[in-house]
């Protein structure tokens, strides 16, 4: 369930930058396949306008770090319901990863450093509580590698267990062997970055429940048939797109800045520019 | 030709797109360090029509937009498939007013003194108003000379004139400036904000021979906006309620 809710939430924000934008709620199916099923589920245009038809909304609050290339996005459904929070890459990881020739997802790819990670998140939550006082957060979900530090230790985890691993990789892209996970699980059970996180969401008044996995890390169609100890030697473990991992706040009220230590941030200073 | 120059930093925009960084590392000093957007979506899932008021300052006023919710940006590298016809366009007049409608009657419920600048709307999204477009285009490239250029961007001045014929004559385009007023906003005027763009394979065919092509060659069906008057969303007089059916 909750998969599917992040799933949705990093879809978000390929609202992009531009007022040209879609809210990407509902993205262009990327396959003919995906197209004709859509297709088939529309509703013939010359069909009564009636209550089967009401509106799906989505609200969004986004701040685009633009010299990190991260984005911070709030959003929610409805009016009233808590916030969920995304930080993920500013241009779509699956759109790199099955846009551009030959990307990988080694080290050089990540956005930030923890303190740089650290300090985006934390300006983004005092920007919106000073703009949303008394917002309540549900979860925070970061792609893992936007964070350097948390990448890197990702990458030698999954290449020392790779290469210990029996078999071949499946044609299945979700096919993917218990021991990948349980290494995944291992690295942020041990990460510094996400103790940091925690510790930080904790001083805004949003009390991490649990940390887990929500969207797992996949591996790249093309080496369907490798041995995975193969696939360790690749510079980035031959991922297609790397996971999401989710702080679990259940409905914590975000404190005001004040409360927390961090400069209030000037109201207007979205509008000066 | 007068869209050339406009056309090609709105290119260069979207084509940057979200890639706004030119490295890692610690914000600019000399600019703000993020880039704030807000934005309130409602969506026909069944139709595929996406009403969208965002906004980039808290404090600023929101701009408006009713899209395909399959971007055509997205829908464009199938140009050689997509055919940008009158099986294209999403929903009839009515249905469109009865969204935009719906979209301020709830818009205006959740948000206190709404300030509204604009009302961008694609132009294939009217079944009505894209017929008569299309309708209008082949007539003006039927009797055209020359070329279709290799630019893109290089649309002849006939073709941007036909446009605004089309839109000033439209009864869609009046039906929408009337629901506006009836919401309390006034329009200022109505103009292309993003121009119909030619197929690039098409490059040296003749117009005329574009006009008999069953969507004229258009491989971006652009769109057009409502320029609003300083003004607030207001109660709404004579709303057009929306039918509740099935």
């Amino acid at each position: 369930m909750r998969i599917a809710v992040v799933g949705f939430g990093l879809a978000l924000l390929v609202t992009g930058c531009t007022t040209r934008s879609t809210t990407g709620l509902y993205l262009y199916p990327a396959t003919p396949a995906g197209r004709e099923l859509a297709l088939a589920h529309s509703v013939p245009t010359n069909a009564p306008f009636g209550s089967i038809y009401e509106p799906s909304r989505l609200e969004t609050v986004a701040y685009d770090w633009k010299a990190n290339r991260v984005t911070v996005s709030f959003y929610r459904q409805l009016p009233g319901e808590p916030w969920r929070v995304t930080v993920r890459d500013s241009w779509d990881i699956l759109d790199q990863s099955t846009k551009t020739e030959g990307k990988l997802w080694g080290v050089s790819e990540c956005r930030c450093s923890t303190q740089e990670c650290l300090r985006i998140i934390e300006q983004s939550l005092a920007r919106f509580s000073a703009e949303r006082p008394g917002a309540k957060v549900e979860f925070l979900a970061m792609e893992m590698q936007v964070s350097r530090e948390l990448w890197g230790a990702m990458l030698v985890g999954l290449s020392r267990t790779l290469a210990t691993l029996q078999g071949e990789k499946a044609s299945n892209r979700i096919d993917v062997p218990d021991e990948i996970d349980g290494e995944t699980a291992r690295v942020l059970d041990s990460s510094p970055a996400i103790a940091a996180i925690k510790a930080l969401l904790k001083k805004h008044g949003v009390a991490v429940q649990s940390v887990g996995i929500v969207e797992h890390i996949l591996f790249r169609d093309s080496l369907a048939g490798r041995r995975w100890s193969d696939i360790a030697a690749l510079p980035d473990v031959g991922v297609l797109v790397p996971g999401t991992v989710e702080f679990d706040a259940a409905e914590s009220g975000i404190k005001p800045a004040a409360e927390s230590g961090v400069m209030q941030p000037a109201p207007s200073q979205s509008a000066q520019r | 030709m007068r869209l050339v120059f406009a056309t090609c930093v709105w290119v260069m925009v979207g084509l940057s797109g979200c890639a706004t960084a030119e490295r890692n590392g610690l914000p600019v000093a000399d600019g703000p360090a993020y880039r704030r957007l807000e934005t309130v979506a409602y969506y026909w899932e069944g139709r595929r029509v996406e009403v969208t008021f965002h906004r980039e300052a808290r404090d600023g006023a929101w701009l408006m937009s009713v899209r395909d919710s399959w971007s055509i940006f997205e829908q464009s590298p199938d140009a050689k498939k997509r055919v940008w016809d009158q099986s294209a366009a999403r929903v009839p007049m009515e249905q469109c007013l009865q969204m935009i409608d719906r979209s301020l009657l709830d818009f205006r419920a959740e948000k206190s003194l709404v300030r509204l600048e604009s009302l961008d709307i694609d132009m294939h999204v009217v079944q009505d108003l894209w017929s008569e477009m299309l309708m209008g285009l082949r007539q003006t490239l039927s009797k055209m000379d020359g070329t279709l250029g290799e630019s893109q961007l290089d649309v002849p001045d006939e073709i941007y004139n036909e446009i605004k014929s089309v839109l000033e004559k439209s009864p869609v385009v009046t039906a929408i400036k009337e629901l506006l007023e009836k919401h309390g906003l006034s329009v200022r005027r109505v103009y292309i904000s993003d121009k119909v763009l030619f197929d690039y394979s098409l490059a040296g065919h003749k117009w005329s021979e574009i006009a008999t092509l069953p969507a004229i060659g258009v491989i971006m069906p652009g769109s057009f906006q409502f320029a609003l008057n300083k003004s607030r969303l207001g109660t709404a007089q004579n709303q057009t309620t929306p039918v509740v059916k099935n």
